[in-house]
């Protein structure tokens, strides 16, 4: 099993926070108390809903999670008017919306409702049962929670800038930095 | 293995006498509904015991209050619906006197703070996810995965109909050891505070020595210069010091097989 330490997962927590700095994105890191599993990772995005316009916050939060011992992805949507998206709404807003091979029993094995680890409040959260396995299929991953959620995020419309592979590669260090600093010959 | 089936049984027989009120600001008329009194098992959940509770007090409540999920309160606080009863009972209850008198709402569902389940299979889902972490820890997963759909569904239904023999026949192997394993790799455990949140740690069941470890160890473990745990509660139950945890994961797990603890704290 690819298992990820609690030391781990905050490191390379810091590695993409400084990512999304230099790209001026806005995740964030959100600390409770310094014990395992009391810290995440924090990004809110806006999104309009096709069908009915309406604007529809979503606040995604990428959760360490102690038995898995791998990222684990919460998160909650609200309407326009404050009220929370439901279950069913959400995996109509996202997921298989087009595709109507995926049935009810298909949903609830992939998207659950439970409480957050740290906030004690409801959110949805993706099941991280096959999370370890797909990281294990990345062996090369320099930030496992960059390919974590380069992997899941586009499930929930979460796209990640191409710079975040960029810079994780270094090239985005050689593209912007490095190239003023080339010593001249 | 659980091998002492007396136990597991007075632990599946655990009941709690529930008083359910109406909310009167949901009442409509001049009379207030008698109080509904029932017994319900500890290891179950407040949605899967309060069919019978929601048909008795929905004739007395407007059309408009009836939103579709049903809430419950206790001197004020929402009790978590995904909680076994049980837990919430000695979280909250804590001179531990009986019937345990419960509010119930039909609106303002407070989706802010608990999980909401509309239907039964949400609960279910629920249910299955924390049986799977469990057996993560216990067996790297690999008890349930090889376990066959009908049987994870033997699981449920067992807890949905109160049915022991049923649940234990699927059970028993989440319960079981791996070849020459004496002991699980983790311990599924929770521990509770007393504002109703938890934590969860890695606990392997043994200590660093390779001695079974004992509640003491535990609460050893889970103390702070500033805080000292002085006592673990399940089922109601004070456990005792010397108990071995790996026996208690066996006998005393919830049915998601977890254990969970209220732990007392006393500040140094």
């Amino acid at each position: 099993m690819s298992c990820m330490s609690w030391a781990d997962f905050c490191q390379e927590s810091q590695e993409l926070l400084e990512m999304s700095r230099r790209l001026i994105d806005t995740w964030s890191w959100e600390e409770k108390t310094s014990d395992e599993g009391q810290s995440y990772l924090v990004y809110k995005q806006k999104l309009s809903d096709p069908l009915t316009q309406d604007l529809i916050q979503i606040e995604y939060n990428i959760v360490y999670s102690i038995s898995y011992q791998v990222p684990i992805m919460y998160f909650q949507a609200h309407h326009s008017d404050g009220k929370m998206l439901s279950l069913e709404s959400v995996w109509q807003l996202f997921l298989f919306q087009k595709d109507s091979q995926y049935s009810r029993e298909d949903m609830l094995s992939i998207l659950t409702q439970m409480e957050h680890p740290v906030l004690f409040k409801p959110y949805m959260c993706l099941h991280p049962c096959r999370t370890a396995e797909i990281l294990e299929q990345m062996p090369h991953s320099k930030n496992r929670i960059l390919t974590f959620i380069s992997i899941m995020g586009p499930y929930l419309q979460l796209n990640l800038d191409n710079g975040y592979g960029l810079l994780c590669r270094g090239e985005g260090e050689y593209l912007s930095d490095d190239v003023k600093n080339l010593p001249t010959v | 293995m659980a091998n002492d089936r007396e136990v597991l049984r007075m632990i599946w027989e655990g009941q709690l006498a529930l008083c359910f009120q109406a909310d009167p600001d949901e009442i409509v008329g001049l009379q207030q509904p008698e109080n509904f009194y029932l017994m319900v098992s500890r290891l179950s959940y407040l949605p899967l015991v309060t069919d019978k509770v929601k048909k008795y007090f929905s004739r007395f409540i407007s059309d408009s209050q009836q939103d579709g999920t049903v809430w419950f309160d206790y001197n004020g606080a929402p009790l978590k619906l995904h909680y076994p009863i049980g837990i919430l009972y000695d979280l909250f209850q804590e001179e531990g006197s009986q019937p345990w008198c419960l509010t119930i709402h039909f609106s303002k569902f407070p989706e802010d703070s608990l999980v909401k389940f509309e239907t039964k299979d949400l609960l279910e889902s629920y249910f299955m996810s924390c049986l799977k972490e469990a057996d993560v820890l216990k067996h790297r997963g690999q008890v349930i995965s090889s376990m066959q759909k009908k049987e994870h569904n033997q699981l449920w239904i067992g807890l949905v109909n109160d049915k022991f023999d049923q649940f234990w026949a699927v059970n028993r192997r989440l319960m079981e050891l791996n070849g020459e394993q004496e002991c699980f790799k983790y311990t599924p455990i929770r521990f509770y505070n007393e504002d109703g949140t938890y934590i969860q740690k890695l606990v392997s069941p043994l200590t660093e020595s390779g001695k079974k470890k004992t509640v003491k160890d535990l609460l050893d473990e889970l103390s702070t210069p500033k805080r000292k745990a002085v006592g673990a509660k399940t089922h109601g139950i004070d456990v005792h010091s010397e108990t071995h945890l790996q026996w208690m994961s066996e006998h005393l797990s919830y049915p998601d097989n977890f254990l969970h603890l209220v732990i007392y704290y006393e500040s140094v």
